[in-house]
């Protein structure tokens, strides 16, 4: 089925033969996975060990009913009801140093999605050497300063987006989001597409 | 010897490592290294390498939240 029909026959060809990694299918894999489905990808692998709780329900693109339900299971099912021809490989397992690389080793481009900051830079040093595209995320806690939300190229293959300074804790003040974590999450999916359909970043 | 660190020209008027240069700009924890538009992995051992005139560093800070 096509999601997009603003694609032309190129644009569509392309989107369609490319599979995607996502790494955590938490508020920002489950969010950049929808936008990547909409926009016209077809084929996620995408790969988490958590099961969805209420508190995920402030961001996360969840619904009540799927509370208890492994997130893989839960955002395989909201994407098919997007596109029930999407094919979405899940993997309900955590992602290590010692998996990281066969785990996404057919993916053209990887999403990461972790919350901790180790698994973050666990996931960038281990996959760069692959020389693949890897789109992270690092400082989207908190409301507003929309405007300080950026994507920035670091090196060949390596894009980071966020605000590189606002770290989620239990506070009020840097508590994750729904409107800062969904920014972020879209400009990653936003940034794989450009990528992919060779655009300005 | 000027160097450009996180888009701003700095001298230094000794030779450093990038380990000693990373160290006296407190820079610790989770972080990518950028040098010279490469990303350093974080395997590599910082002491070898010694900074040179014109070289640029860049350092992105990885932080929690998703």
């Amino acid at each position: 089925m096509d999601t997009n029909p603003y694609l032309n026959e190129k644009e569509k060809q392309i989107l369609s033969s490319v599979k995607i990694g996502i790494a955590g299918a938490g508020g920002l894999g489950s969010n950049s996975a929808m936008h990547l489905i909409r926009s016209g990808i077809i084929n996620l692998k995408i790969i988490d060990f958590d099961i969805v709780a209420p508190s995920n329900l402030n961001r996360q693109f969840f619904f009540k009913s799927q509370i208890g339900q492994p997130k893989v299971h839960a955002l395989k099912n909201n994407l098919l009801a997007i596109n029930p021809d999407a094919h979405i490989e899940i993997y309900q397992q955590k992602v290590t140093s010692e998996n990281v690389t066969s785990l996404f080793a057919d993916c053209e481009l990887v999403i990461e999605a972790f919350d901790i900051a180790e698994c973050k830079n666990m996931l960038i040093h281990s996959l760069l050497p692959l020389k693949k595209i890897i789109i992270a995320a690092s400082g989207l806690a908190g409301w507003g300063k929309s405007n300080l939300l950026k994507v920035t190229q670091v090196g060949k293959f390596l894009y980071l987006i966020g605000d590189g300074l606002t770290e989620v804790g239990h506070q009020t003040n840097n508590a994750p989001a729904s409107p800062r974590v969904g920014i972020v999450a879209a400009m990653q999916a936003n940034t794989a597409i450009a990528i992919l359909l060779k655009q300005e970043v | 010897m000027t160097i450009i660190f996180n888009g701003v020209a700095q001298t230094l008027t000794k030779n450093l490592t990038l380990e000693q240069f990373l160290k006296s700009e407190q820079i610790t924890g989770q972080v990518i290294v950028e040098y010279n538009d490469e990303v350093l992995p974080s395997t590599h051992d910082f002491q070898l390498i010694t900074l040179q005139d014109g070289d640029q560093i860049n350092i992105f800070r990885i932080v929690t939240g998703g």
